[in-house]
């Protein structure tokens, strides 16, 4: 049975969050400002910290830096600055996911989820070479399967591949024609648009949100690119 | 067409042949009317030019004085003549002509006629020289004697009337010289006494001072012989002798004819110039078989010039003229008759140029004057134009040059003073001094413009070290900058205020908004709810939803339109963008009905820049719009074209409901499409695109053509 910490002003949000957390099996401690979750944690072990920004007492960002002091389990910001800027020093500051506020529950739960996976499975497993990983997304080259945040994603043999192409090399842009010849074996021959399409299949399976992607982005005007969030790079 | 060209050139000779025949008739009244030929009767006219050449005659006969005078060629003439031989200081007017003792020779034998008898005396010495000649029109006959020079010693120098005399014993000679140039000598005044005296010699023996004390005198020789010759013409005129008298009657005669006829062909002559030159004036400029006027050869040459050529050849030929008058009377008759004629030509020539010139028109364009007027022009101007993109101290350097070389100019020309030079660099070296102390302070003040200009609002202009002239505008300078820091500051408070208004705001109503949408969920999770319970959670689920849309895009919106997003710019492929679009929204619009063409009209070569995430939200947008919005079972076009400076993307597509608002209005926040607003959407979609579009420096536009529904995007090209 895992303990999730979920800390929030909001007392709704956090019975919200309790429900859909106690309805998946774990064990909620909820709390309602910084200084309150920190007291928690050195009383408590906890496996996961569902933390929100904009707190009364002690604000997310100080509440994480406190936080990071005494353990290193995964912590998720769940807030509604949506802003880049925001998310960017979430991250920096060593947060490990990034959930704006009005959240989708299956995605919240999908992330928890794949977070207490990692995090408890974290030194067990090693990676081997036939697997790949990038953020909540986990490809399996034996099986030919992929995974996001532990679910069994169903993919097309040319979204797999597509998908594989982009995870073995992140961060890096590749234009449609490259991704035709790399995955097509062919020459591109005005065939990007293919390419394109099966992008945005690949993107809706992958992506809770396709219209804001976390892992399969377009850079518009260049190409597609495949990342992970920034603290596993 | 040749008669007529023959014509004009016949035309120039008949002009010319018209023009000597007028210049030697007036020449020939011109001189019948000095030789009173219109005047005189015949007789008259015979007796006065028969004394000429009873002279000439004379003449003649002298020249034999050693043998016997002609007097074999005068017996069949009717040239009667007597010579003598006077002694010193004799007077033939004393003499009785009528003794013929007298004479040494003598052809007659009668008393001699005293009315018009002629006597013609010289004197003769071995170095006598006659040239002498028989022709009784421009005789140039003359015995000419070279007289003795002999020095005197001067007694002293005399002044009389103004006159300087030398004088010698009894003898005053007229010397050359007056008062001023003369020696340091002394000169005596002489009274009208003393001056009857003395025999006043004058220019017939002229003498001039060889020094204080001598002249030379030139004096007729001592051993000259004074001859005379008296002579008549024999009267009768014996008219079958053929000598000069009978020729010369004859002449008169004809000449007296003739005097009238000329007047008769000079009236005529003249009438034909005239004629000939209205003749030609009216040809003038015009090319046979041709319509209007051109010219021709010559012609062509700047007026001027043209003017110049004749000048330099009337120049050129005054002088072989002048050579010629020089060298002998008949060289000088045949080159002034050929001058003449050139004169002629050149002047009908140049008449009948000028009146083409005016004819064809543009003749002042083409003239040297305005070629150099217009040269002269653009150097001036060109001069001008420089000067006026100098700086100031380029343009100061030029005005002291040009001033030194004006005052060097005057300097040189007035002859100053070396020490003028010293003056005038110290003149120069303290004008560039002022200068340059008012050009450092207008720097001072420029750089502290600058530094505003820049953003730099905390630059201070040192006031204290300016002129008192320009520490009003210092001080002036230093409070538009405190102005505007105040200002700034304040409007980046506000900026600051206003997005974090915004931010706040956001997250005020998502707070709430998590909760509704998350309870909302949970509600659905149950499945104990009768049919109506599960349609309202359905609308609550729904419109939840539609408002965290609403609240997202309302939020976004004013971030873009207050410019308060960070662009990242990077360049951007458009063409990999067209595709990108294709595999993003074909099957969304197909699903829609509609039908995506996108066409490249540019190539694989079409770079932008832009931010691709908010690139992505312009397309987005605008593309969800043609989906929402677009007619069923049309099509929607996206072309890509480009000039040289710019990238344009226009999407159109046919509208499902009638546009009856303007593209400004649609553009507005909040406005839609449809009145009814029953379809999903915040109406804030457009005003994103736009914003965004113009944070990326480029440019959307709307237009609306009845339901065809247009927007075009416009960026710089890379």
């Amino acid at each position: 049975m895992y303990r999730i910490l979920v800390c929030d002003d909001e007392k709704d949000i956090v019975s919200a969050l309790t429900i859909y957390l106690e309805s998946e099996g774990y064990e909620v401690i909820p709390c309602f400002n910084g200084q309150e979750a920190i007291d928690v944690l050195h009383e408590k072990s906890v496996h996961l910290v569902l933390l929100d920004i904009m707190m009364p007492v002690m604000d997310g960002m100080m509440t994480l830096r406190q936080i990071r002091t005494i353990t290193n389990v995964p912590v998720i910001f769940l807030t509604a600055k949506g802003e880049d800027t925001d998310k960017v020093l979430g991250l920096t500051v060593g947060a490990d996911d990034y959930i704006t506020k009005p959240f989708n529950p299956v995605e919240l739960l999908a992330r928890v989820k794949s977070h207490l996976r990692r995090y408890m499975q974290l030194g067990g497993h090693a990676t081997d070479e036939h697997t790949l990983r990038l953020g909540g997304i986990e490809l399996n080259d034996d099986a030919k399967e992929a995974y996001l945040d532990g679910e069994l994603i169903n993919l097309t043999r040319t979204e797999y591949d597509i998908l594989k192409f982009l995870m073995s090399h992140p961060g890096k842009v590749y234009r449609p024609a490259e991704i035709y010849s790399k995955v097509w074996n062919d020459v591109s021959i005005g065939n990007e648009s293919t390419v394109a399409v099966h992008i945005r299949h690949l993107r809706e399976k992958i992506e809770y949100d396709p219209a804001n992607p976390r892992y399969l982005k377009a850079v518009w005007g260049r190409g597609y690119k495949m990342e992970g969030d920034d603290n596993e790079k | 067409m040749k008669n007529k060209k023959m014509s004009k050139g016949l035309g120039i000779v008949l002009f010319i042949i018209s023009c000597c025949i007028a210049f030697v008739s007036m020449a020939g009244i011109y001189f019948c009317a000095t030789s009173d030929i219109y005047q005189r009767s015949t007789e008259a006219l015979y007796e006065s030019a028969s004394n000429d050449l009873l002279n000439i005659y004379s003449m003649n006969a002298l020249s034999a004085y050693k043998s016997d005078f002609y007097s074999s060629r005068f017996k069949q003439s009717n040239f009667e003549y007597g010579v003598i031989k006077l002694d010193q200081d004799e007077d033939i007017n004393k003499m009785d002509l009528n003794n013929h003792e007298n004479y040494l020779y003598c052809n007659f034998d009668q008393d001699v006629p005293k009315d018009i008898a002629n006597i013609y005396t010289t004197g003769i010495t071995d170095q006598t020289e006659f040239n002498v000649s028989w022709s009784f029109l421009f005789n140039e006959s003359r015995i000419s004697t070279p007289n003795e020079q002999v020095f005197y010693d001067i007694d002293e120098i005399c002044r009389y009337q103004s006159s300087i005399y030398a004088r010698v014993g009894k003898k005053l000679y007229l010397t050359e010289y007056y008062d001023d140039e003369l020696f340091d000598v002394q000169i005596r005044d002489l009274n009208n006494k003393e001056i009857n005296q003395y025999t006043i010699i004058g220019t017939e023996e002229p003498a001039s001072f060889i020094n204080d004390n001598q002249i030379l005198v030139e004096e007729a020789p001592k051993d000259m012989e004074t001859y005379a010759v008296v002579s008549f013409v024999k009267s009768p005129l014996d008219t079958t002798k053929k000598d000069g008298f009978v020729k010369l009657k004859q002449m008169i005669s004809i000449a007296k004819v003739m005097s009238y006829v000329i007047i008769a062909t000079a009236i005529m002559s003249i009438a034909a110039i005239f004629y000939l030159l209205i003749r030609l004036i009216s040809v003038s400029g015009v090319i046979e078989g041709e319509d209007g006027y051109a010219l021709k050869g010559f012609q062509r040459l700047p007026i001027d010039g043209q003017l110049l050529i004749n000048l330099a050849i009337v120049l050129i030929g005054d002088y072989v003229v002048l050579i010629a008058s020089n060298l002998n009377s008949k060289l000088f008759l045949v080159t002034i008759a050929c001058f003449f004629i050139v004169l002629a030509f050149l002047g009908i020539n140049m008449l009948m140029s000028l009146v083409a010139n005016f004819r064809v028109g543009g003749w002042w364009h083409r003239t040297l004057i305005y070629r150099i007027w217009t040269l002269i022009r653009k150097i001036l101007n060109s001069i001008a134009q420089r000067l006026s993109r100098m700086t100031m101290s380029k343009r100061l350097i030029f005005i002291i040059m040009g001033l030194t070389l004006i005052e060097t100019f005057f300097v040189v020309l007035f002859g100053a003073s070396p020490s003028i030079w010293l003056w005038m660099m110290v003149e120069k070296l303290f004008i560039i001094a002022v200068y340059q102390y008012f050009n450092n302070q207008w720097k001072a003040i420029g750089t502290s413009i600058r530094h505003i200009a820049n953003g730099e609002l905390q630059y201070a202009l040192p006031v204290e070290l300016l002129d008192v002239e320009y520490q009003a505008i210092g001080t002036d300078i230093n409070h538009i900058n405190e102005g505007l820091d105040i200002a700034l500051k304040e409007k980046m408070k506000s900026e600051r205020l206003r997005t974090e208004l915004i931010t706040n705001v956001s997250h005020d109503i998502k707070t709430p908004l998590t909760s509704i949408i998350s309870y909302v969920d949970l509600l659905e999770k149950h499945d104990h709810y009768d049919e109506e319970t599960k349609q309202y959670l359905e609308v609550l689920s729904r419109q939840s939803q539609r408002l965290k849309k609403l609240i997202e895009d309302l939020i976004e919106a004013s971030k873009a339109s207050t410019g308060a997003i960070q662009m990242t710019m990077e360049s951007v492929d458009v063409p990999v963008l067209l595709t990108q679009v294709i595999g993003e929204f074909e099957e969304r619009l197909s699903a829609e009905g509609i039908t995506l063409k996108v066409t490249n009209r540019v190539g694989d070569n079409a770079m932008i820049e832009a931010d691709y995430r908010y690139l992505w939200r312009v397309f987005d947008n605008l593309m969800v719009n043609i989906a929402k919005y677009s007619q069923p079972d049309t099509r929607a076009y996206v072309d890509l074209t480009a000039d040289d400076q710019h990238i344009v993307i226009t999407m159109r597509n046919i509208s499902k409901e009638a546009l009856n608002i303007s593209s400004d209005e649609l553009m507005e926040r909040f406005v839609r499409g449809d009145s009814s607003r029953h379809t999903e959407g915040s109406g804030l979609g457009l005003a994103i695109a736009r914003s965004l579009t113009e944070l990326m420096n480029g440019e959307m536009t709307l237009d609306i053509d009845g339901d065809l529904f247009k927007v075009t995007l416009t960026f710089d090209r890379l």
